[in-house]
């Protein structure tokens, strides 16, 4: 079912929770789960349970994720690396180094041959800065090239599709693919390169990187208790997203539910990574009527237009006295809502990677993450929708593209993943 | 003598005169408003902020047909008030008027250029009547933008018909080098008009989708007839591709024939076609196949330039110094792209061209932009 929140809804939501987190800065609010969802900051949130961490978790500010390549072909090695993988992410998790972090290890007295230490140490003092850590299993890992790897080509998901193409794509294979991935969140920009950096370390000789991507503002709010950010259009972005607290449409639009196939899988929820670049100098000389059409919201207050709040309904009927409809027929908010019935979790970041030295101009953009229960269903139409119609295709390009299936949580002793290999 | 206003460079005047001439041949209209027996002929240049001559004198009650010959660079909307209606006429074009004066004088209005004192004199016999001479205000003549720049689109649009009629009777005749000499140009005509192409429903896709934005069965347009001529390397089999462009083509003109546009919406125009430069042309993705995306990014420029062309001699009055700003934009990039062509005149493909020279157009075009935005503060 469609659940329309009120202003009036979002206020006393967010007011109830976010009082808490203000004040208490541990453990707060009534309801039971909450305190899970709002640490304060420098807080950390557990590794293991239902669902991954980083999904559902509000927003962090920073973004490091890296798409790996596997370099072995043994299943063994996947799930051992995987096992390494979990453990290594709870402990970083909880805000403490690797290992013996970065104290020298010794073998008896010789002090001469001391091998580097076990985490590479800049995390150091640093506090956890709600790190989460989600992994995830592209379809490459199931069959590439048309090669059965690892013998796991039967228990690919059947949601776990090779994306089609879309109408404008501009992709550039160094920003697409990958068997593995690694989303690492946190407050702290040091803190999430820290955990890709030492996952990755772990992997040597079993898996390299493929293409990684920094994010230094989250664009996304995922749950009522945090202000909707702006993208570097200068726009609110997803405003209408899925939140955490909405229970029912998680489990309706996110996760994998008990019924689905396959069986591993559920709990968990499939991500759709996209490099989204901006023609911000494009944009910067537009005229801001033409921006607000393009996104169908006015800039500075977020209200769609011809309302007055950010959180008013957007109103798909009226129209002005020349009958065109206040929000315009290709606008992105119009199209991105479409008939109101695909949901996705919109989680993505800000992004630069500097310039374009060919142009002069910035090479920066919108990293955009979805999780879903199906992309079939839901990221695909909806991008086939505004890939076709979107007037904002004319500001932005798609230059890199991934799908990944996230599986559940781990069980405390178990890994990421341990489904998968079931009876193998 | 009033200055003329250097808004185009020469190369890009003698180019629009070629035009004209093209103009001349192919538009009936035009040959047929000649002076006929008994009416005595007078032309006129209509230059970029005079008329010369100034003034006209005339037999009273006698036939007279006053040819405005427009030899400036920027569009004109002329009209002798009480003898004619407005007509506009783009650069390098004419309108003929056949009039009958009486024992009077009449004032030769320019609406967009009146204000700045653009206003010539008929005078029908003796000039035993004074009357005093028209003025337009601002508000009149930014209002008479949408309708100069209306004029332009349906001036390049009649040549892109032309135009397109010849790239299809190459297809139809498996003229393999001349369809492809003719894509470049024809295409020309379509980039220095395209964005207003998004208001008039599917004509774009129709028109210029690129490979894999439709699906196969769907795809028409430009792109695909481009695809044939470079990656096929033929004609045959595209016939019909090319006699649907061109019907499609003549669909809009049709439509641009009923579009309302007003002060804001040429200036989105403007911007627009310069975004469409810095994208899609800049990025090299417009001719995928041709390389010929300078070609298309100088056309896209040209055309913001003639949208912004028509509000130069408002902002003349309103900020002269924002209109010498973007013109030296105008011109700085001219300068860097007139400098990327062949011995032959032709420009430069898209990958001949080296990463400097790209980063150049880039900076040009940029620098054009910001100014070009604020005006938009100058029509509220």
């Amino acid at each position: 079912m469609k659940k329309k929140f009120t202003r009036r809804g979002v206020l006393l939501g967010a007011g109830a929770v976010g009082a808490g987190a203000l004040l208490a800065g541990g453990g707060f609010a009534a309801r039971a789960g909450l305190d899970e969802l709002y640490p304060p900051s420098g807080q950390s949130y557990p590794f293991y349970g239902q669902h991954q961490p980083g999904i559902s978790t509000p927003a962090q500010d920073r973004l490091h994720f890296a798409a790996l390549d596997l370099v072995t072909e043994r299943a063994s090695d996947l799930q051992a690396l995987l096992r390494i993988w979990s453990d290594a992410a709870a402990t970083m998790m909880a805000g403490r180094p690797l290992g013996a972090g970065a104290a020298p290890v010794l073998y008896g007295d010789d002090t001469s041959t001391i091998p580097p230490s076990s985490d590479t140490g800049e995390a150091l003092g640093l506090p956890a800065a709600r790190l989460t850590i989600t992994f995830g299993f592209g379809p490459t890992l199931f069959l590439r090239e048309g090669k059965d790897r690892f013998g796991l080509a039967a228990r690919r998901p059947q949601a776990l599709i090779d994306l089609p193409s879309f109408p404008g794509d501009a992709l550039n294979p160094d920003y697409c693919g990958g068997d593995l991935c690694v989303q690492a969140c946190a407050d702290d920009p040091q803190v999430a390169f820290h955990a890709v950096r030492n996952l990755a370390r772990l992997a040597r000789g079993l898996a390299v990187m493929r293409w990684t991507q920094l994010g230094f503002g989250r664009t996304s709010s995922t749950s009522r208790s945090q202000e909707t950010p702006r993208n570097l259009m200068g726009f609110k972005d997803g405003t209408n997203n899925l939140k955490a607290e909405d229970t029912a449409l998680m489990e309706k639009h996110v996760w994998v539910n008990f019924g689905d196939q396959p069986s591993w899988m559920r709990g968990g929820t499939y991500l759709v990574a996209r490099r989204i670049h901006m023609a911000l100098e494009v944009w910067d000389h537009n005229l801001l009527e033409e921006q607000e059409w393009v996104i169908g919201r006015e800039k500075v207050s977020g209200a769609p237009l011809g309302k007055k709040l950010e959180f008013d309904h957007v109103d798909l009927e009226t129209r002005d006295e020349k009958g065109n409809p206040l929000v315009p027929s290709r606008s992105h908010v119009r199209l991105a809502i479409g008939d109101g019935a695909i949901k996705i979790l919109r989680r993505g970041y800000s992004f630069t990677d500097g310039m374009d030295a060919r142009t002069g101009q910035l090479d920066a953009g919108l990293f955009f993450i979805a999780f879903q229960r199906d992309p079939r269903t839901q990221f695909v139409p909806l991008q086939m929708s505004l890939a076709q119609h979107d007037t904002l295709n004319e500001y932005i390009s798609h230059t890199g593209s991934a799908i990944f299936a996230c599986p559940p949580g781990a069980r405390e002793g178990g890994f990421v993943g341990e489904g998968l290999f079931a009876g193998l | 003598m009033r200055p003329a206003i250097a808004l185009w460079p020469l190369k890009t005047c003698s180019a629009l005169l070629i035009s004209f001439l093209t103009m001349l041949i192919i538009m009936p209209g035009l040959s047929a408003c000649g002076p006929s027996d008994g009416v005595t002929p007078i032309t006129i240049s209509v230059r970029d902020n005079y008329f010369d001559p100034n003034t006209i004198r005339s037999t009273p009650s006698k036939a007279v047909s006053l040819t405005f010959h427009n030899v400036g660079a920027v569009p004109h909307i002329v009209q002798i008030v009480g003898l004619t209606d407005q007509k506009v006429i783009q650069a390098g074009q004419g309108v003929t008027f056949t009039v009958t004066p009486q024992t009077r004088q009449y004032a030769i209005v320019d609406a967009l250029y009146g204000a700045d004192g653009m206003v010539g004199t008929l005078i029908g016999g003796a000039p035993d009547q004074q009357t005093s001479s028209p003025t337009v205000s601002p508000a009149v003549a930014v209002q008479g933008t949408g309708a100069a720049y209306k004029a332009y689109l349906l001036d390049q649009a009649d040549q892109l018909v032309a135009s397109a009629q010849k790239f299809a009777v190459a297809f139809a005749s498996g003229d393999l080098p001349g369809a492809k000499v003719s894509y470049v140009s024809t295409h020309q005509h379509y980039e220095r008009i395209a964005p207003v192409i998004r208001s008039f429903g599917t004509l774009e896709s129709r028109l210029n989708a690129r490979e894999y934005d439709l699906p196969d069965a769907q795809w028409t347009g430009f792109h695909r007839l481009e695809k044939a001529l470079w990656v096929d390397g033929t004609t045959s089999g595209q016939e019909a591709i090319a006699r649907q462009l061109v019907a499609d083509l003549r669909e809009l003109r049709a439509d641009i024939e009923v579009h309302a546009l007003l002060p804001t919406d040429v200036l989105d125009l403007s911007v627009a076609l310069l975004d469409q430069a810095l994208t899609t042309k800049l990025n090299g993705q417009e001719d995928r196949y041709a390389h010929t995306d300078l070609a298309d990014l100088v056309a896209s420029i040209e055309g913001s330039r003639a949208a912004f062309a028509v509000f130069a001699p408002f902002l003349q009055r309103a900020d002269p110094g924002l209109r010498a700003e973007i013109t030296a934009r105008y011109d700085r990039f001219e300068k860097v792209a007139g400098a990327l062509r062949g011995p032959d005149g032709v420009y430069l493909l898209y990958n001949a061209l080296t990463p400097g020279q790209l980063r150049q157009l880039s900076d040009a075009m940029i620098a054009i932009g910001e100014p070009l935005s604020r005006v938009a503060s100058q029509l509220k």
